[in-house]
């Protein structure tokens, strides 16, 4: 996937004049939103659990390292390998490797973020082999050649008829006559075409919402069923994870599954919740004869202790982008990386480095809604702050906004110059703008003026009345008139 | 300032919230100042909040008799702003007071909780975003057939007044405290002193 991140405002403005985007991204509301909110109201201990699985996470990330060698001692066990990668290129060296351990030709694909993380597509498709999504969502966007555009719903930005019109262009070998007008003969199509890619498929590569300490179990949780296709028929299973996905214990990972599934999509459980532990044993009637983990860093390590460890709780169940004004605005591209909304404006400058993405956690109003209902109980808005900082520290933003910060905190740490100043300014619009209720346009304000009037502020400040008493007397026994207007 | 007064009341939720639930944060690494930050905060409230939660304040009658019967019966819609809603869990609070003002309708309109797009800097730094997201609030206001917009927060009445102007809306712009104090007569905001059109000309 190309990082632009840095277009970040072009990409957004482009995005908001894009029309059928805008109309996929209203299908938000219904779909994710108010599912999310009945589900919640029907668990009257969410807000427990929610706690507790933070509580769950926080531990296991303070002892990561032992979680994660008992993770692998475990795997190791059960005749499974675990491959730790530092990085990107580790972790595509590491797949490609065991690839090409069984000269593969075609490999079938779950959905994987990390899989995204690492580009692991354009790598294998550069080396030759030939890479299957089978998540729905996943295979249209791939069709596309395009990346996702929201961690659960890849292809949230595509209206069916842009479905419609993909398969017609790339299934060439249907009839071309064929309607495709009912979504569900466009399930049907996709199921009919990957049918055959299972089984054909050498390797198949899944990703991982948990790691479980205590058995070695990999989890993915899917509504396709096209995991586990996926990852029981091909002789290889290679599981792509990064290492805040480990919990200590199965029952942890079933506490975090209840509030998982209801925080993404409002059902109480996924249609499908599949553990897979080791290779296929002498009395398993299926499954792959060699089962890999890919344990990817790529700079998680680093947060660990730092101001921003909170993120590596993330569940990736995309509430925070969900209910995310500027993301409902916007949708995922604008983001310009893997991870989108408010987890993707913290964890992208993480991962990338603030330099790349320093204007992510500036495009917030700091709402707070993703931190209400982010299920792990992580501050999104004091992360994005944190990461604002970290831009300004290193003078990312551009120059007239940080010395315009640095002249306001000047004045506001001095009030008698504040005063004065508040005082030139007042007259000058009395005078300048003659009594003008709101102004069409204000010097240096054309970003406010573009789109709404400036109301223009009062004659007098309120300090300056406060001060002549005239308010002092004002009481508060609920009279209304009285209050606020009592010497009137 | 503050420092000699029993309780510090703000008539901003953002205001409010930044002293209540940030200063303590931002101070937290100075002794001295920490301590005094935390005193602040305690005794810091929104208007309305200090109101009902403070002083038990639960009704408000309005002496309304020299105003025409027109301004007496009134259809007003409250904007939940962020910083008061989800910082200082004002929701209940400004509703129980409107509520029981006689010859005043609460209509709640749809995505009254949503952030309106002011946000700080974030609306002159993201124009185009924030004016969707300003473009959203004032469509719902309007729907909702409400012909007063209050809220509890200086930013976000600027904010959505200086939409509903240019869209040339009729709907007023007020803060609480305006009607609950009686001073819904006055001029709204972005309105001129002296009265004007209901639709109102163009500067």
């Amino acid at each position: 996937v190309e990082i632009t991140s840095h277009k970040f405002t072009k990409q957004a403005i482009a995005a908001l004049d894009d029309e059928p985007l805008q109309r996929a991204l209203k299908k938000i509301k219904q779909g994710f939103v108010i599912n999310r909110g009945d589900a919640v109201k029907n668990l009257p201990e969410f807000d427990l659990l929610r706690d507790e699985a933070k509580a769950i996470k926080d531990h296991t990330l303070a002892h990561i390292d032992l979680y994660l060698e008992a993770f692998e001692k475990k795997v190791t066990e059960h005749g499974g390998q675990v491959h730790w990668c530092r990085d990107v290129s580790d972790a595509q060296n590491k797949v490609l490797e065991i690839c090409r351990s069984v000269d593969a030709q075609t490999v079938t694909k779950g959905k994987s973020m990390i899989g995204e993380e690492i580009a692991i597509n354009a790598f294998l498709e550069k080396n030759g082999i030939e890479p299957i999504e089978t998540d729905l969502g996943e295979y249209i966007i791939q069709l596309r050649q395009e990346p996702p555009s929201h961690i659960i719903a890849p292809a949230i930005h595509v209206t069916k008829d842009a479905v419609a019109d993909i398969f017609l262009r790339t299934h060439t070998e249907l009839d071309p006559s064929r309607s495709l007008e009912d979504p569900r003969t466009l399930v049907d199509e996709a199921r009919s075409m990957l049918r055959q890619k299972y089984l054909d498929a050498d390797v198949g590569i899944t990703g991982a919402n948990f790691l479980v300490a205590e058995t070695g179990s990999t989890v993915i949780v899917t509504n396709e069923g096209n995991g586990d296709l996926t990852q029981s028929l091909p002789q290889i299973h290679i599981v792509l994870a990064s290492i805040e996905k480990v919990v200590p214990t199965l029952e942890d990972t079933t506490t975090i599954l209840r509030v998982l599934a209801r925080s993404a999509t409002g059902q109480e459980f996924s249609a499908y919740t599949t553990f897979s532990t080791g290779a296929k044993r002498p009395s398993d009637p299926d499954g792959p004869a060699q089962f890999h983990v890919i344990l990817l860093d790529n700079g998680r390590s680093d947060l660990i202790g730092s101001e921003t460890q909170d993120i590596l709780r993330c569940i990736r169940c995309g509430a925070c982008m969900n209910h995310c004004p500027v993301y409902s605005a916007i949708g995922g591209h604008a983001y310009g990386w893997v991870y989108p909304g408010p987890m993707g404006a913290v964890l992208s400058p993480s991962l990338l480095g603030i330099e790349a993405a320093y204007e992510l956690p500036h495009a917030s109003s700091f709402c707070g809604r993703c931190e209400e209902v982010c299920p792990m109980n992580i501050p999104l808005p004091k992360l994005l702050r944190r990461q604002r900082q970290r831009a300004f520290e290193r003078r990312l933003p551009g120059r007239i906004g940080r010395w315009g910060l640095a002249g306001w905190a000047f004045v506001v740490r001095r009030p008698k110059l504040y005063h004065r100043l508040l005082a030139i300014a007042l007259r000058l619009n009395q005078t300048l703008g003659a009594g003008k209720a709101r102004f069409a346009w204000f010097p240096f304000a054309a970003g406010w003026t573009k789109y709404r009037d400036l109301p223009a502020p009062a004659a007098k400040s309120f300090l300056r009345d406060w001060g002549a008493g005239r308010h002092a007397g004002g009481s508060l026994n609920g009279t209304g008139r009285s209050m606020g207007r009592g010497n009137e | 300032l503050f420092e000699p007064f029993d309780y510090v009341v703000a008539p901003s939720g953002s205001c409010a919230a930044m002293i209540k639930c940030h200063y303590p944060d931002i101070f937290a690494s100075d002794g001295k100042m920490a301590k005094r930050a935390d005193r602040l905060a305690s005794r810091t409230y929104e208007l309305i909040s200090f109101l009902v939660d403070n002083r038990g304040l639960s009704e408000v009658t309005l002496d309304t008799s020299d105003q025409a019967p027109a301004q007496r019966e009134t259809v007003v819609a409250y904007h939940d702003s962020c910083s008061g809603l989800r910082e200082l869990k004002i929701h209940a609070q400004p509703r129980l007071l409107l509520g029981s003002i006689s010859g005043v309708e609460l209509r709640e309109f749809a995505d009254a909780d949503i952030c309106c797009g002011f946000g700080g800097t974030f609306c002159v730094k993201y124009p185009e975003i924030s004016n969707r997201m300003v473009e959203d609030k004032t469509a719902a206001i309007c729907a909702s057939g409400a012909t007063t917009l209050l809220g509890g927060d200086m930013g976000c009445l600027l904010n959505v007044a200086g939409k509903l102007k240019r869209l040339g809306s009729s709907v007023q712009t007020r803060h609480v405290a305006e009607l609950l104090a009686g001073m819904a007569d006055g001029p709204a905001i972005g309105e001129p002193a002296t009265g004007e059109p209901a639709t109102g000309e163009k500067d």
